[in-house]
């Protein structure tokens, strides 16, 4: 199949700089490995770079989910050109294409980064919990970029084979 | 006057019973309780017993109730009782209706 060469641009931009919000994550989700997990007393007694590599990590867990549910799956399907007409339909076409786990999986991934957007601020607890599930399911949003980038040079021949996520992935979920 | 109708009041409680505990009281707040809006956020707030494992409870309840309310936005706010409230939960509990 001969893919419109400015939908591939638009999506080779778009994997680009998930694949950059990928990596950070990941060096993010290193740099946190020594205070997880969080409790409510020791989020008291963080110091102000240990408070700022937790930040980063959020930023960046969020930048990586919103860059896959609002763009990286989009640019896929108008890639292809597949029609969708809502998020929902979108989040199906990818579960169809074995992207994602299920639908399911991935609202569930979506209900962990929205738990650092919500109106009003947790008590030191919730925060804690919050980004004690944020760091377990790390590598499950990788794995869906990664998951992206096999269906993408499987199905469409698109070579992404310099996007290279990690090294090594230990049992505990740290990464190398 | 709450403006959301039966099913999805009977989702709410249930499912804030089901993971916060059978002591568990949900308020709605916001703009759902004024009748002169339209449409809106779902604001709920949460008083729970359980001291531990509220955000993990909190994501189940989003899981649970789903199917009932699609994308709506529903922003939960979750309170221990061991802990003092603070300004939102008071403003939560005197502004809204107990499900």
């Amino acid at each position: 199949m001969v893919y419109d060469k400015n939908l591939a641009s638009l999506f080779l931009m778009n994997f680009k700089e998930a694949y950059r919000s990928a990596k950070l994550l990941i060096l993010s989700h290193q740099r946190i490995s020594v205070i997880m997990p969080l409790t409510a007393i020791n989020m008291g007694q963080l110091s102000l770079e240990e408070m700022d590599k937790l930040d980063a990590f959020r930023v960046r867990f969020c930048d990586l989910q919103d860059s896959l549910g609002a763009k990286i799956f989009r640019t896929l399907l108008k890639l292809e050109e597949e029609s969708f007409e809502s998020q929902l339909d979108i989040i199906n076409k990818m579960d169809k294409r074995k992207i994602i786990a299920s639908f399911a999986d991935w609202k569930s991934l979506r209900d962990v980064r929205n738990l650092f957007s919500h109106d009003y601020p947790d008590s030191d607890e919730q925060r804690a919990e919050s980004l004690n599930i944020a760091f377990n399911n790390t590598m499950r949003l990788i794995d869906t970029l990664d998951n992206v980038k096999d269906y993408v040079e499987t199905h469409l021949k698109i070579p992404l084979d310099k996007f290279t996520f990690f090294n090594k992935k230990f049992e505990d979920g740290t990464i190398s | 006057m709450v403006r959301l109708v039966d099913s999805q009041i009977r989702s709410l409680t249930n499912a804030a019973h089901k993971f916060f505990g059978d002591s568990a009281t949900i308020w709605l707040y916001g703009s759902r309780v004024d009748d002169k809006k339209r449409g809106g956020d779902i604001d709920l707030y949460i008083e729970t017993d359980l001291t531990i494992g509220l955000t993990q409870a909190k994501l189940q309840m989003r899981g649970e109730i789903w199917k009932e309310f699609g994308d709506q936005k529903i922003d939960i706010l979750i309170r221990s009782r061991s802990e003092a409230p603070s300004p939102i939960h008071i403003i939560a509990k005197e502004t809204g209706v107990i499900l």
